[in-house]
């Protein structure tokens, strides 16, 4: 039993991991309070339900098209709203709950109210680990949350751009005067923050149904997660993340399955009462907020 | 000497104004159904000034008034039906009650500031929504208590709209006052602060830790007084209390864009936000986005809210 | 003439802290900034490389007006800027560092151009797989300085250099900047708290004091300067 609800938590806390790691993008760098975050993992799943589901195209094909309509989101959003509200958190924080709102209701006209389902291209027989069952597509979650993961430390640690990137994550002005051109920079992170949060979106949507409403638990988890492991802090995110999913799982199957939502939060709570900067923090710096 | 004495006289007469024009409203919208909304309107002034002294007084952000305004009415829904207590007995119980746990949860997040202690709000709200669901014996879960009893005055049941709204204004007067003496001279250096350096953290400084606490549990208490009179009027309470969307969604709204840190900004936005969905329902299923776009440009173009913004017109004109 | 900076003013917000400043660096000239704290050294340096807008005036570098260009733009025009604080990246490597000194280069010119400031800073070879967070006050400054030639500027900007360091540390760098006016012909505008010793290395010398310049002279003047003297070689 604890076996099979690890494994489920490790399903669950890939995409959390993936959906944080963009969200303390935005965050982190930013300072973009992103609260519509939550909603661009929503619309990555349901942009794999349209060209899967209701297009019929081939899998690979629908996964790459998601990610490309990400990339345009992403875009679109730090040219038209990120662009100009960047640093003042409260500004920044209302837009995109108005953006919140927005995107959840106009899911909601688009693709309708009722739960949707991803039709899943792997076969749907079990298979066993052990004393542990798991489908194809729960693996493929793992796996692709992973390879995600990966690529996106590549590019950070080794190209150019992703040096780049760091530098401005650091030291905003010092990259500016080796001539980095930091409205670039801030484009690529929505870019990337954005796209994390679709393919979450894509690859959850396997498992679990799809709302209109999803963001909203998915904005919650990841706003603990941020705020625990430290905005920017990357290793913190995807560790965080994991930690989440496998706690909800464990919670919802020793103690309560009702009550599995609050697992995490109860337990953000009891960290940040007693290590108010985060886990992963060094310095004593109080989040601004 | 002097100066003061054309400030309070100034703020009195404001105070009047206001007051006066609240009286009117329910003969301007005068259909049943649109004073049926003018008394949710005043019962979300009480609840925004929860956020309001929260955020205008201590500087602090704070997304979990929700579960205040739930906590609160679901206190007076159980013991009024439930265990048959009288209005104000289960009114006065379940403030109490709220205020002690918002009491709680400020001390515990205080010392965690800013976006930590945001995130822990609105968690709280999460949990409280989830216990509101979950805990079927008291609760009833999903479906909610009904049958509330509505309000009395001096032992007449009230019945028509007009004399709720009447009842319910008179609290809200008092609310606005006890808003005038709280936060009026905290209020001004608090957004002189925020305004210079730009950012909510630089407010943080201003209150000492334990006036924070108390404004705080003052704010939620406020905010569960609210959700007495709403489950009195709705007569019945449901999970969507506490929802984010339902719920706290407008409250912001209402705090921001009518002007946070001012005591007639809420005000102004209560009334704004109850009436424009109403109005935007001609776009049917648009209705929504249109108000997601429509609070996007306000908080670009009206970044202090409404009140401030005039204020700064009427200043300039003289 | 290099640079000039005609009647510039500028603020943070709604405080004003540059009030027409004028100030000249001319071709291969070293030229010193000093004056007290708060009097908008920083800020003006701020202006030149183009992260602080200004409100009126006009800065032009080899002819062209810069004071509306953006950053990037700047550095590719030639000027580069050693920033107060040093501003090193703590988790990247020494040698990362000097790549992204070049950013503005191609890669080739880049790896050659590193070798060479191997060369100049030895101490750097050492520590080229380094995290910079790990080097001490010294070590930084002049890896900040070296990034700052990657660009192959024609004028550095210097805030500030010995801000931290041991006096012994101090005149070494100041040393440094010497060196690199003399020896690679980059123009120099230097910042320093360290009056006596950035006024004994330059060729010209501004006293900057409440947003504007007080006094403008010959390095050698003023180091001479009885009032500079008592106001200013305490520090």
């Amino acid at each position: 039993m604890f076996l099979q609800l690890l494994l489920n938590g490790i399903v669950l806390g890939s995409g959390y991991a993936l959906i944080s790691i963009g969200h303390t993008i935005i965050f982190g760098l930013m300072r973009v309070s992103n609260f519509a975050h939550g909603e661009f993992y929503m619309l990555g799943a349901y942009f794999a339900f349209t060209f899967l589901d209701l297009l019929g195209l081939p899998f690979a094909l629908a996964f790459f098209l998601t990610i490309v309509c990400g990339i345009i989101l992403g875009y679109l959003l730090n040219r038209l709203v990120f662009k100009y509200v960047r640093d003042d958190m409260t500004v920044n924080g209302l837009v995109t709950i108005g953006m919140s709102i927005f995107f959840t209701n106009l899911a909601q006209y688009i693709w309708g109210a009722q739960p949707k389902n991803l039709m899943s291209p792997f076969k749907s027989n079990t298979i066993f680990l052990g004393r542990v069952s798991v489908t194809p597509a729960r693996l493929f979650i793992i796996l692709a949350s992973a390879v995600s993961l990966f690529a996106f430390f590549c590019i950070i640690k080794y190209t150019k751009l992703g040096k780049a990137f760091r530098a401005t994550f650091q030291q905003r002005d010092a990259a500016r005067l080796v001539g980095i051109d930091s409205e670039r920079i801030y484009s690529v992170s929505t870019i990337l923050g954005t796209v994390m949060a679709c393919i979450a979106g894509a690859l959850l949507g396997l498992a679990y149904s799809l709302e209109p409403t999803m963001g909203a638990k998915a904005i919650s988890v990841s706003w603990a997660v941020v705020v625990a492991g430290g905005p920017g802090n990357f290793i913190g995110a995807i560790t965080i993340g994991l930690l989440m999913g496998i706690i909800e799982a464990l919670g919802g199957g020793y103690i309560s399955s009702a009550y599995k939502d609050a697992f995490p939060f109860i337990i953000l709570i009891l960290v940040l009462i007693f290590k108010p900067q985060g886990i992963f923090s060094k310095g004593g710096s109080r989040m601004n907020g | 000497m002097d100066k003061k004495n054309i400030k309070i006289k100034r703020s009195s007469l404001t105070f009047l104004g206001w007051t006066t024009v609240l009286c009117i409203i329910p003969f301007v919208f005068s259909s049943d159904y649109s004073r049926h909304l003018c008394i949710n309107a005043l019962i979300y002034i009480m609840l925004a000034q929860g956020l309001n002294i929260c955020l205008g007084y201590c500087g602090q952000m704070s997304l979990g008034q929700a579960g205040f305004f739930a906590i609160g009415g679901y206190v007076f829904a159980i013991l009024t039906t439930k265990f048959g207590f009288f209005w104000w007995g289960s009114t006065i119980i379940a403030v109490i009650m709220t205020a002690l746990v918002g009491f709680l949860l400020a001390v515990i997040g205080m010392r965690a500031r800013g976006s930590a202690f945001i995130v822990i709000s609105i968690l709280f709200a999460r949990v409280v929504r989830l216990v509101a669901l979950n805990w079927t014996d008291m609760t009833n879960g999903q479906a909610g208590i009904l049958s509330i009893p509505r309000m009395a005055f001096f032992g007449n049941q009230l019945t028509s709209k007009l004399s709720i709204y009447y009842y319910v204004l008179i609290f809200v007067v008092i609310i606005q006052f006890l808003m005038e003496r709280i936060i009026d001279s905290k209020i001004g250096r608090a957004f002189v602060a925020v305004k210079q350096a730009d950012s909510l953290a630089a407010s943080l400084g201003i209150s000492p830790y334990h006036y924070s606490i108390a404004a705080f549990t003052i704010g939620a208490a406020v905010s569960a007084f609210a959700g007495c009179f709403h489950a009195s009027f709705a007569q019945m309470v449901s999970p969507e209390m506490a929802d984010f969307n339902n719920v706290m969604l407008y409250i912001i709204m209402m705090v921001v864009v009518g002007g946070r840190g001012t005591i007639w900004g809420p005000v102004v936005g209560a009334f704004l936000f109850t009436f424009l969905p109403e109005y935007l329902r001609f776009a049917d299923m648009l209705r929504m986005p249109i108000f997601g776009l429509i609070l996007i440009f306000l908080v670009l173009f009206v970044p202090d809210g409404f009140i401030p913004a005039f204020t700064k017109l009427t200043r300039k004109k003289k | 003439m290099l640079l000039e900076l005609n009647d510039v003013h500028a603020a943070y917000g709604s405080t004003k802290v540059l009030n027409g400043v004028n100030l000249q660096v001319g071709e291969g000239s070293l030229v010193a900034m000093v004056g007290p704290n708060g009097a908008g050294k920083t800020t003006t340096l701020r202006t030149i490389c183009g992260l602080l807008p200004i409100l009126k005036g006009e800065i032009i570098f080899r002819g062209q007006r810069i004071d509306r260009m953006k950053s990037k733009d700047i550095v590719k025009a030639g000027i580069s800027h050693c920033p107060e604080g040093r501003q090193i990246w703590p988790t990247m490597t020494v040698a990362e560092h000097l790549e992204l000194g070049g950013y503005i280069n191609s890669s080739t010119t880049c790896k050659s151009d590193i070798d060479r400031m191997y060369e100049l800073f030895p101490i750097l070879k050492e520590r080229k797989k380094q995290l910079s967070g790990s080097l001490s006050g010294g070590e930084q400054q002049v890896l900040a300085v070296a990034r700052a030639l990657m660009s192959r500027p024609k004028l550095i900007l210097f805030d500030e250099p010995s801000l931290g360091l041991s006096p012994k540390l101090v005149s070494e760098i100041l040393m440094l900047v010497k060196k690199i006016n003399a020896e690679e012909g980059v123009s120099v505008l230097l910042v320093e708290q360290n009056a006596k010793m950035a006024l004994s290395i330059a060729n010209d010398g501004y006293v900057l004091e409440k947003g504007f310049v007080t006094m403008r002279d010959k390095a050698e003047k003023l180091r001479n300067n009885d009032y500079v003297k008592k106001a200013y070689f305490g520090m």
